[in-house]
């Protein structure tokens, strides 16, 4: 907090199984930014929101929540995860999911409360899901359980937030809408947003960084060309859509040379 | 049939297996849904160590089993985020070190162990009344544990990584849960014995699930239905021996009901929901 900084990241490299797969990663996200964050498939952005998170440790540098470790500020950040990996199946209510996102602020051995349960109903209503309260979450359709995760990570009022591609089983309209519903959270909360949606995402987002085993920011929404060759570390071409414009990799590359 | 009822033996079988039902639905439910079948039948197997050194130092087999399930609970419930490519075989070691104790110490106990099959398969019609209170007990504990855990044993089932964002201590919380899915196995040991006690924390769990849609009503469910099948197991047992002459243990009766009602239920719910038909498992 001292430092206004939501997020301070220096010099963080992290090595799975002797490959590295962060490198020297620097990132300072200021209270109240919506960084939009791009990258190749394993790239590495997962890893770093779970660095963030505290369910990895770095093997160097530092990494600092409001200038706090991430164990400490642990039960405080928002998330959303990239995939559900839970059981469609599982006997759970889309409510009892909502409540688990304030799990961290209720003690060991207490129930929640009635002010806990209105709290998520609060949040699934800001989805748009109010009316689905009571369902199994298996009978949800996919971008209706995403809300739900959604409404997870919200119901705690977290001052950041970091979300793994929220909209990866959504609609384009859908998308929109969580875009438009994250971007009116800010100032007030700080969003790390992965996505694969650069064209979409370009219209809400303050910032954007791509990231491909090194990290590179960019302090304003517009996506450059150059911005992307250098995340995505090779040539890539740009294809306007109606609606947005996607990322085209080339077959692997540099594997075949 | 009912006449059976006025025996004081078939009395306490009865107490016993209503009891056990109580832990085989509450935890079983767990069992399914967290997917922990496997560790569970780890440590049923590993049970019969602690019988078998019970009958070798000559204290009560169950006490020894109590001891032996918890030990190999906190033993798996340690490696299990530590060991995550071989923590399969882990398992099987737990499960076959168990058995080859038990064989060991039965074998270095003087004279011959009469009742071990009933370890094995179960005695229900054996269980002296001071087990029926026994049983009573983990009960209890069993379910103060879920009553006061119920949201965080509900997180990390359904989600362990958000469990843990949240801020759960969420290896604390899996080694209270196998400490309650062991106290549950040796309430279940009178019934079905070490090898069948899997199938009592499973099979009325995942019928349960055919109907339920939150974790509250499949555990009722699930009593229920292993209270109906202990029952009818029980009943089957007694008539076959008293019409037919037929003398059969309860325990695989109990198994084999569960098992079959397990198959009705499937086929209905196929039948009555076609829109939607969950698994089992």
């Amino acid at each position: 907090m001292m430092n206004g900084l939501a997020l301070d990241i220096r010099d963080v490299s992290l090595t799975l199984r002797r490959e590295p797969v962060l490198e020297q990663i620097h990132l300072q996200l200021k209270q109240g930014e919506f960084l939009g964050l791009i990258g190749p498939n394993g790239g590495g952005k997962s890893l770093l929101l779970k660095l963030i998170l505290g369910l990895i440790e770095p093997d160097t540098g530092q990494l600092r929540v409001f200038g706090r470790s991430p164990k400490e500020v642990r039960g405080t950040i928002g998330y959303v995860p990239q995939h559900a990996r839970f059981d469609m199946d599982f006997p759970i209510s889309a409510l009892d999911v909502v409540l688990m996102g304030l799990l961290g602020k209720k003690r060991l051995f207490r129930r929640f409360g009635g002010k806990a349960k209105r709290q998520a109903l609060m949040a699934l209503e800001r989805v748009h899901l109010g009316h689905l309260a009571d369902r199994q979450i298996g009978e949800l359709s996919g971008g209706e359980r995403q809300r739900v995760l959604i409404a997870r990570a919200l119901c705690l009022d977290a001052p950041l937030l970091l979300l793994d591609e929220p909209t990866s089983s959504l609609d384009p309209q859908n998308a929109t809408e969580v875009y438009k519903l994250l971007a009116d959270l800010t100032p007030q909360r700080t969003i790390l947003l992965v996505s694969h949606d650069v064209g979409i995402v370009c219209g809400y987002i303050h910032s954007i960084a791509c990231l491909n085993r090194r990290l590179v920011y960019h302090p304003s929404n517009q996506m450059t060309q150059e911005l992307l060759e250098l995340g995505y570390g090779f040539p890539v071409e740009v294809v306007e859509h109606p609606h947005h414009c996607r990322i085209l990799e080339p077959h692997s590359r540099e594997s075949a040379s | 049939m009912l006449e059976a009822l006025s025996f004081p033996f078939f009395q306490r079988a009865l107490a016993t297996a209503l009891l056990a039902s109580v832990a085989c639905g509450v935890i079983g439910t767990y069992v399914v849904v967290k997917r922990i079948s496997s560790i569970s039948g780890g440590l049923s197997h590993a049970a019969f160590g602690g019988v078998g050194l019970g009958y070798w130092l000559g204290f009560s087999p169950i006490l020894g089993a109590t001891g032996f399930t918890l030990a190999a609970g906190a033993g798996l419930g340690w490696a299990y985020r530590r060991l995550p490519s071989g923590f399969d075989t882990l398992i099987s070691m737990v499960w076959a070190v168990g058995m080859a104790l038990g064989i060991l110490f039965v074998a270095l106990t003087p004279g011959y162990a009469p009742d071990l099959m009933s370890y094995l398969f179960g005695s229900i019609l054996f269980v002296p009344a001071s087990d029926v209170w026994g049983v009573a007990a983990l009960d209890g504990v069993v379910l103060l544990g879920v009553f006061f855990l119920f949201d965080e044993f509900q997180a990390i089932s359904f989600d362990e990584e958000f469990a843990e964002v949240a801020g759960l201590p969420v290896g604390l919380l899996f080694q209270i849960l196998l400490a309650l899915t062991s106290l549950a196995i040796v309430t279940l040991i009178r019934v079905a014995g070490v090898i069948l006690v899997i199938a009592l924390l499973t099979i009325p769990a995942a019928t349960a699930r055919q109907w339920t849609t939150r974790l509250r009503p499949m555990m009722c469910l699930a009593t229920l239905l292993s209270a109906a099948c202990s029952v009818a197991g029980l009943f089957l047992a007694y008539d076959l021996s008293d019409r037919l002459d037929l003398r059969l243990p309860s325990g695989p009766l109990i198994i084999l009901l569960a098992v079959a009602l397990f198959g009705v239920s499937s086929a209905a719910r196929a039948i009555w929901r076609p829109r939607k038909i969950r698994g089992g498992s």
